[in-house]
């Protein structure tokens, strides 16, 4: 029929360009690209804390601009999605030629790659809060446990990092297993706190069990990883270059970023993903189509939880010494808030958060003494002003907005609905 | 090892405290759905503006009306700016979901919390705290008792007699009910939502700033960094008691102030693992019985 | 028998809402529900579907006949039930092409793995759920596949009631269970509905509908069952039902010698 195939083609859009309007468009997109990557790059290296924090406010306030002026947010994300291989490039070749731009400067890659481990659990979690709507407030309890697992099997066991890694996955998802099984099946609205309970006793296990994990000693001296005869404390030769050895572990963690980013972008265009969604929606409508809440609400949260395992021992391994305090309630708070501020949903969004997160702190150690003060005003005026989070996927502005939008559903409307700015239909 | 009735009288001190503040997590997710972190930092202060009342009355006037000033003041203050907190935080995010309040919950703490530590003379630090009575306790047989924890004690038992009749006897009890099961619900039968959250704000908090100054007293200082603790054990009290449960939350605090005293005495190394059994007992209940274990057990299968 | 409850009960609280009722549907037929509010007809759905367990009794339904007590609403579904709701309840910020896929949950295979995989047959199976939505949305014609891709909270008040039938639709279950599907429709909407009505169950659904609408059931139904309090009160064809004294008690009140108005 000619409607469905109309339909199918507006899925799929594609036109045809000539060369010129190709390498056009080639041109804007690396420009742009590079010009944001060079505002970053920037940011990192200012001297001054002043300058750094008025270049923040000046991005911000000129990301933000752009995205209301409709005529240039329009013309983007037309461009974007015209050229989206492209664009992948150079992001791609942007992240990984950070280390190589800042080889003289190790300290930057250290935290990068810590950004980069908070990331990854942004991702984890974001499975876990983003997709599936299910509040964890223990979230660290997972990292925690990936990191004593990668610890202590390669300490005592003497395993290689490459065994212990996804042991550690998988040991954080049983974990998250085991809180979640008991309490989906017999009312979830307790969830949270039933999280929360859990990630403190996990600190307080890792603070108190010290045959096991040390206790407030923690776990010294865990190798690092390596691959052959190379230690990853070992600088890393590239061409003509040679890297400081932290970039071993930028690259290792941007691996682990990839694929969940990956596993996030699959699980999501699926049946899965549409069913996560229809949970968050209304769970009892998708029940009653066949969704089993309890199993879809398990595998969101263990795949979240597997991700913090996989970040725990990255971060055991990288710092080569974790303690108790590594694993804290702040922690899993401060996951939360990347998730949330990010925008829930949006598996980039997340890891910006995360980047803010770390960088951001690290950027401010001058105004040490009000860096939290300031983290909690800007944490509330984004709750205030933009819940919905700093890049958030466009369910999720949709899902605020229908938070006002509710009254309305149940009711016949007087005449078209245009609450949403979208064109009203009219064709009842 | 202290005697039996001596660990009933710690219990009662403590479980007095964890009651007090449990009390206003209980409304605070009852009228709104939300787990407050903010509460912890509002007893937080309440202990602090005794203190600060205390500076500015204490070589003044005597010791029975400096407390009582204490208390009155810390708890009016905190109790005004809980409802403004409320009012400037948490009352324009009131059709988003709760998560969104969570988190600014979050925010309010740590802004409160940094900005004592920071603005606060010397707010780093621990503060030492009035002693009234210096080292005078009261002896009844083998069993010491502290007049602080006395005090504290017949204070709580009244607070709680009058929030009782409070709740059980006035409009205000049937109103935080109602918003409590279905705002909307209870707006549409015509129940002032604004007010009741108002009330319910205020009541928690000078509720929380009286625990504060009790435990200033009772200890002889206090830290910027109180609320923390204070924050987990109210909360555990108040879902120990049925979370939005007012009743229960009455009586949550003193089931974990008996759980605490008496794990520690009847487990080996208890000290040690006090809170992680005090956790584990806050799960389990969630788990099995959520509604607290006051209400009945839970009955909707999930789905 | 395709359908059959036995002496189902549930209550709430102190409320009979569903009362012993035994009722049974034929493969292919198009039954009536009606009964003044509040009588359990929307209670007796939810327990049907396993919403709410039921307190006694049995659910039988299929061929060879499954029980369905003590399923899980999810499994409930899976047997081949599929149901609207009288409070709409559509996912307001999915597509209405999503809203359609997620309907279809049961006729997909794919799981977790696949999904990560990507695999041909992943990408086979999604690009055929897609047709096959489409094709299911262009039942109610241009409508919804020229909305396909908004989000289905911009939706106008009757679209939306389709999209709720076209999931219906798309979940491929044999029995259909409609809600109040008229509520809140002029006489014109309800009159194309009725068509709609007619035409899925040629497609050989079957279908029990809760209306309030006289107009609706008599044209539509064969055979329409009358509630009250819970409990079955009348059965039979409109026309018998409609001057059952019973039934007119109920819906007027008890006015002893009352006759039906037509």
């Amino acid at each position: 029929m000619a409607e469905v195939d109309y339909a199918r083609q507006q899925l799929q859009g594609q036109e045809r360009r000539s060369t010129a309007r190709v390498l056009a468009d080639r041109a804007w997109i690396f420009s742009g690209t590079a010009v944001v990557y060079g505002l970053v790059l920037l940011g990192l290296s200012v001297e001054q804390t002043l300058h750094f924090v008025l270049l923040l406010c000046g991005m911000v306030v000129a990301a933000y601009g752009w995205s209301r002026i409709a005529i240039l947010r329009g013309r983007t994300a037309e461009l974007v999605q015209r050229e989206i291989t492209f664009l992948w490039a150079c992001v791609i070749v942007g992240v990984l030629g950070y280390p190589v731009l800042l080889r003289g400067n190790p300290y930057l890659i250290h935290v990068a790659v810590l950004a980069g481990i908070y990331g990854l659990m942004a991702v984890g979690l974001n499975f876990t809060l983003g997709f599936a709507g299910l509040l964890d407030l223990g979230y660290a309890a997972y990292f925690a446990a990936g990191a004593y697992t990668s610890a202590l099997l390669s300490t005592v066991f003497g395993l290689s990092f490459w065994l212990t890694l996804p042991l550690a996955g998988l040991v954080a998802a049983s974990f998250g297993f085991s809180v979640a099984w008991p309490c989906l099946r017999v009312h979830d609205r307790y969830l949270a706190l039933v999280t929360l309970g859990f990630g403190a006793i996990i600190e307080l296990l890792a603070r108190n069990l010290r045959p096991l994990t040390g206790g407030t000693d923690g776990i010294l001296n865990i190798p690092p990883p390596a691959i052959g005869r190379f230690s990853f404390l070992d600088p890393l030769p590239v061409g003509p270059l040679t890297l400081p050895f932290q970039a071993n572990f930028y690259y290792l963690v941007v691996a682990l970023l990839a694929v969940g980013v990956l596993a996030a972008n699959r699980l999501k265009n699926s049946r899965l993903g549409r069913s996560w969604e229809a949970i968050r929606e209304d769970e009892t409508a998708a029940a009653c189509f066949g969704v089993d809440l309890i199993r879809y609400k398990l595998e969101a949260f263990m795949t979240g939880s597997f991700f913090a395992g996989l970040a725990g021992a990255v971060f055991g391994h990288m710092i080569s010494f974790i303690h108790p305090d590594n694993f804290n309630f702040p922690v899993s708070m401060g996951v939360l808030c990347m998730v949330v501020a990010g925008g829930m949903g949006n598996v980039w969004g997340v890891i910006v958060g995360a980047v803010f997160y770390v960088f951001v702190p690290e950027r401010l150690r001058d105004f040490e003494k009000l860096r939290l003060l300031l983290f909690g005003v800007s944490l509330l005026l984004l709750m205030r002003f933009r819940p919905s989070g700093v890049f958030p996927s466009r369910r999720r502005r949709l899902e605020l907005r229908g938070e006002e939008l509710d009254a309305l559903t149940a009711r016949r409307a007087a005449g078209p609905v245009d609450l949403a700015g979208a064109p009203a239909d009219r064709t009842s | 090892m202290e005697t039996f009735p001596q660990q009933i009288v710690n219990a009662l001190t403590i479980g007095s405290m964890y009651t007090l503040v449990g009390i206003g997590f209980t409304l605070f997710f009852g009228v709104l759905g939300l787990i407050n972190f903010a509460h912890g930092e509002v007893y937080m202060l309440g202990a602090f503006t005794g203190l600060v009342i205390f500076w500015a009355t204490g070589s003044t006037l005597p010791v029975a009306l400096v407390m009582l000033l204490m208390f009155v003041g810390a708890m009016a203050f905190c109790g005004g700016l809980g409802v403004l907190i409320e009012w400037l935080a948490f009352k324009p995010l009131r059709r988003m979901p709760v998560l969104i309040a969570l988190i600014t919950s979050l925010a309010v703490s740590i802004i409160v919390r940094e900005g004592l530590k920071e603005f606060f003379p010397n707010g780093a630090n621990p503060q030492r705290y009035l002693a009234p009575f210096g080292l005078e306790v009261l002896r009844l047989g083998p069993v010491i008792v502290a007049y602080e924890s006395l005090i504290l004690m017949v204070l709580t038992g009244v607070l709680i007699a009058t929030l009782y009749l409070l709740v059980s006897r006035t409009w205000l009890g049937r109103s935080m009910r109602a918003t409590a099961e279905d705002r909307e619900a209870a707006m549409m039968m015509g129940v002032d939502v604004d007010r009741t959250i108002c009330l319910a704000f205020f009541i928690g908090s000078a509720l929380g700033a009286c625990a504060g100054v009790m435990n200033g007293l009772n200890y002889g200082s206090i830290k910027f960094d109180m609320g923390w603790t204070a924050s987990i054990k109210g909360f555990t009290s108040a879902v120990l008691g049925g979370l939005g449960n007012i009743y229960g939350a009455m009586v949550g605090g003193f089931v974990l102030g008996f759980l605490e005293v008496f794990v520690v005495d009847l487990v080996p190394k208890g000290g040690q693992y006090k809170d992680v059994i005090t956790f584990a007992i806050l799960i389990l209940t969630l788990v099995f019985r959520p509604s607290g274990l006051l209400g009945p057990a839970a009955g909707r299968r999930a789905g | 028998m395709f359908l059959e409850t036995i002496a189902l009960t549930k209550r709430f609280g102190g409320v009979q809402a569903v009362d012993g009722v035994d009722l049974t549907v034929e493969r292919g037929e198009i039954v009536g529900i009606i009964g003044p509010n509040g009588s359990g007809k929307t209670t007796l759905f939810n327990v049907i579907t396993g919403l709410y367990p039921a307190d006694s009794g049995d659910i039988r339904f299929g061929d060879p006949p499954l029980s369905l007590t003590g399923l899980r609403p999810h499994q409930v579904a899976d047997s081949g039930i599929a149901r609207t709701f009288q409070t709409l309840r559509l996912f307001p910020s999915l597509t209405v092409l999503e809203n359609v896929l997620v309907a279809m949950h049961g006729r997909l295979k794919a799981g977790y793995w696949r999904a990560l995989a990507r695999d041909r047959g992943f990408r086979e199976e999604e690009r055929r759920a897609e047709e096959k939505a489409l094709e299911v949305l262009s039942f109610f014609g241009q409508r919804l596949v020229s909305m396909c891709n908004e989000p289905a909270s911009i939706l106008s008040y009757a679209n939306r009631r389709r999209l709720e039938i076209a999931r219906v639709l798309a979940s491929e279950a044999e029995l259909i269970l409609l809600d109040e599907p008229a509520a809140g429709m002029n006489p014109s909407e309800t009159a194309e509905l009725m068509r709609d009505i007619t035409r899925i169950h040629q497609m050989g659904r079957t279908i029990l509908v809760i209306e309030h609408d006289m107009t609706l059931i008599e044209g539509v139904t064969q055979r329409v069952v009358a509630f009250d309090h819970g409990a079955k009160i009348a059965e039979g064809s409109f026309a018998q039902v409609r001057v059952d004294p019973q039934v007119i008690d109920a819906y007027l009140g008890r006015r002893h010698g009352a006759t039906a108005a037509s």
